[in-house]
């Protein structure tokens, strides 16, 4: 096991990660940061009325406007040929470099983004209400995201959600492990194909071949089960998604040879 | 201790590159890898490496197999390509990240290794020149203590006088476990630090001696007149430069004239 | 034929050089020679071609080799050295040395200062 996963060399790793990219770190973070307030601010600005409902569209906007693209960009070695050398060579295990990617890229901005925007929407309201005192303002609250949410099955679908957010990113992230230039494009390219093939399925099946003539339904349209089941069942498929996304990408990446 | 048994290795869409290539090299050398351009030392070298993975045959290196990239496999290789990029941190920060993964790093002799090739601690990697990255990635290299150290094209870039410290620093900073395989075009700036010569051509290793088995072999001099004994010769300014069998003196083994005189069919053994 | 070349090779550059040091009395009876790792950086040269250089000079009995600590410079290195380089001189330069003497057609005038030295030689050995 020891040359799958070591948990002393996956600490040089990140510490190694650290030394290496500190800087572009905080850089990004605090660039990131002037940008949400100073937009923050522009749109409460434009509103004298901001309801809480407004600050749905720009979390989503603002956190998924970051996380995708750097999603996107994943095993940033794998960009050139050069780096790409040294990502191999590293004296670590596949399984760790790989673990210190879906960290980087997929799970700290789950977690970083949000409590970025946090900070950065609640300072925008602050600074409005301080610029002009007698306007109606609801700060940003993490509840306003999922006061909608029926709550007796809020688990369920709170952790779809998010299982749905990480599918995205995972499959932008496979997408970063197999194409080395502009793999954002190139995986929403592949994203698109995927899914006109699949809309154009369901229209074949639907009007073409005409199901539902004469009264009869498909037996997809009239699938007997509760709510919960049906949420269970969408969270299964979602893991198993998930799964294999990041199995794909782990093969990417333990085979990837200097071209 | 590098083992290649029947390697074939080819390109996708191109043809083989190597066909049945066998090597068996024992630790503690400085090898000189030759070869035309276009002959494969860079591939031979990332397949040793495990960045290629063979399409037939088998490498093993310290008793591993290369191509699956096993971490303590990986700790005990350290290379140094012809053209690299280096991340724009500073050296310190740089030694900071990497030396950890490599157990037997010596930091004094990184220190004095980047003293003796005028490089600062304090300076940013990426900006430094083609040049002083080269020597930096040299000196680390040496400074890992890796059981295989590759350097390919290693004198590429560096200055007249770099090429000398790089000569006296590989040969004073190994120890007796270590292999260092160099690739080189450059023969004249490896041609006292290497113990052995491996030529590759068409995909095969046609010549694969130590100096001292050539040198007490064979004789390389430059002569007015072309004696009959020669087995090879070269016109030369002062008449001919030829290599005929030794007269139990050895000599100093003119590596460029073997060279030519492999290319052009002779044999050596 | 004339040869304007003919090298020796590495490890017995080295041997020589190490010989030149002794006989001007660089390196003295029972001194230490350099390591050799230190000589290997100091000349760029590989280590296993040092070693070869040593086990030339001590199998000439001019070094011996303590076992763990290094290579000392043997009580008659001098004498052995010259014996030898004696040797070589007869055998080699003399030859070489006599045939230009014929082909440039040298007189005993033009030989003064080797005479000379021939002299001073045997005054000191008197």
């Amino acid at each position: 096991m020891n040359h799958i996963f070591n948990i002393n060399r996956f600490g040089k790793l990140i510490k190694q990660q650290y030394h290496l990219s500190k800087k572009t770190a905080a850089l990004t973070l605090s660039s990131l940061f002037i940008v949400y307030t100073s937009i923050s601010l522009l749109v409460i600005l434009a509103d004298r009325h901001f309801r809480a409902d407004h600050w749905i569209p720009m979390f989503i906007i603002f956190t998924a406007g970051v996380a995708i693209p750097f999603a996107a960009y994943g095993f940033p070695s794998f960009r050139s040929k050069d780096k790409t050398f040294d990502f191999i060579l590293l004296p670590c295990s596949v399984t760790e470099k790989f673990t210190l990617n879906i960290i980087i890229r997929i799970l700290a901005p789950g977690l970083i983004l949000p409590a970025l925007f946090y900070v950065s929407a609640n300072l925008a309201a602050e600074l409005a209400l301080w610029l002009s005192p007698d306007r109606f303002l609801e700060p940003f609250r993490f509840s306003i995201l999922y006061k909608h949410i029926d709550s007796d099955q809020f688990l369920y679908f709170a952790t779809a959600i998010i299982l749905l957010v990480t599918i995205i990113q995972s499959l932008l992230f496979a997408g970063a492990s197999v194409f080395s230039k502009r793999p954002l494009i190139k995986t929403l390219v592949i994203f698109g194909i995927t899914t006109a093939i699949v809309i154009f399925y369901f229209y074949v099946i639907i009007e073409v071949a005409d199901l539902y003539k004469g009264n009869k339904q498909p037996w997809f349209t009239d699938l007997n089960i509760k709510e919960t089941t049906a949420a269970l069942l969408l969270i299964c498929i979602e893991l198993f998604v998930l799964i294999s996304t990041w199995a794909y990408a782990f093969f990417r990446v333990k085979e990837k040879q200097i071209a | 201790m590098i083992e290649i048994n029947n390697l074939s290795f080819a390109y996708k869409k191109q043809a083989s590159l190597f066909h049945n290539l066998s090597i068996n090299e024992d630790d503690g050398q400085i090898i000189g890898l030759l070869g035309k351009n276009g002959a494969g030392k860079t591939t031979l070298l990332q397949l040793i490496s495990g960045l290629l993975s063979p399409k037939d045959g088998q490498i093993s290196v310290n008793n591993y197999r290369p191509e699956q990239r096993h971490p303590a496999f990986l700790e005990q290789l350290y290379f140094v390509p012809e053209e690299f990029i280096m991340p724009s941190v500073k050296v310190m920060d740089f030694v900071e990240a990497m030396s950890p993964f490599y157990h037997r790093f010596d930091t004094t002799l990184l220190h004095d290794l980047l003293k003796k090739f005028e490089l600062d601690l304090n300076k940013t990697l990426s900006k430094m020149s083609h040049g002083q990255k080269k020597k930096f990635r040299i000196a680390f290299a040496l400074a890992t203590k890796c059981q295989v150290i590759i350097l390919d094209e290693p004198t590429n870039g560096l200055d007249i006088p770099s090429k000398v410290i790089f000569r006296q620093i590989v040969a004073g900073s190994l120890e007796d476990d270590q292999t260092v395989i160099i690739s080189t075009h450059q023969v004249k700036d490896v041609e006292t630090l290497i113990d052995k010569i491996l030529l590759v051509d068409n995909g095969q290793v046609i010549f694969n001696k130590s100096i001292i088995d050539i040198s007490e072999k064979y004789d390389f001099k430059i002569v007015s007149h072309l004696p009959s004994d020669a087995i090879y010769s070269e016109l030369n300014p002062m008449g001919y430069k030829i290599v005929t069998q030794t007269n139990g003196m050895s000599s100093e083994v003119d590596i460029e004239l073997l060279f030519n005189a492999i290319n052009n069919g002779i044999t050596f053994n | 034929m004339m040869e304007f070349k003919n090298n020796k090779g590495i490890f017995q550059q080295i041997a020589d050089n190490i010989c030149e040091r002794i006989l001007s009395g660089e390196f003295k009876a029972g001194d230490k020679v350099q390591s050799v790792r230190k000589l290997a950086a100091t000349l760029g040269v590989n280590q296993n071609t040092i070693m070869r250089t040593f086990i030339e000079l001590q199998h000439n009995n001019i070094v011996d080799n303590r076992r763990g600590i290094g290579y000392f410079v043997t009580d008659n290195a001098p004498k052995m050295i010259r014996d030898m380089r004696k040797e070589e001189f007869t055998q080699e330069i003399l030859p070489a040395f006599i045939q230009q003497v014929k082909l440039l057609e040298i007189t005993k005038e033009e030989l003064e200062p080797l005479f000379n030295q021939l002299k001073e030689n045997e005054d000191e050995n008197k």
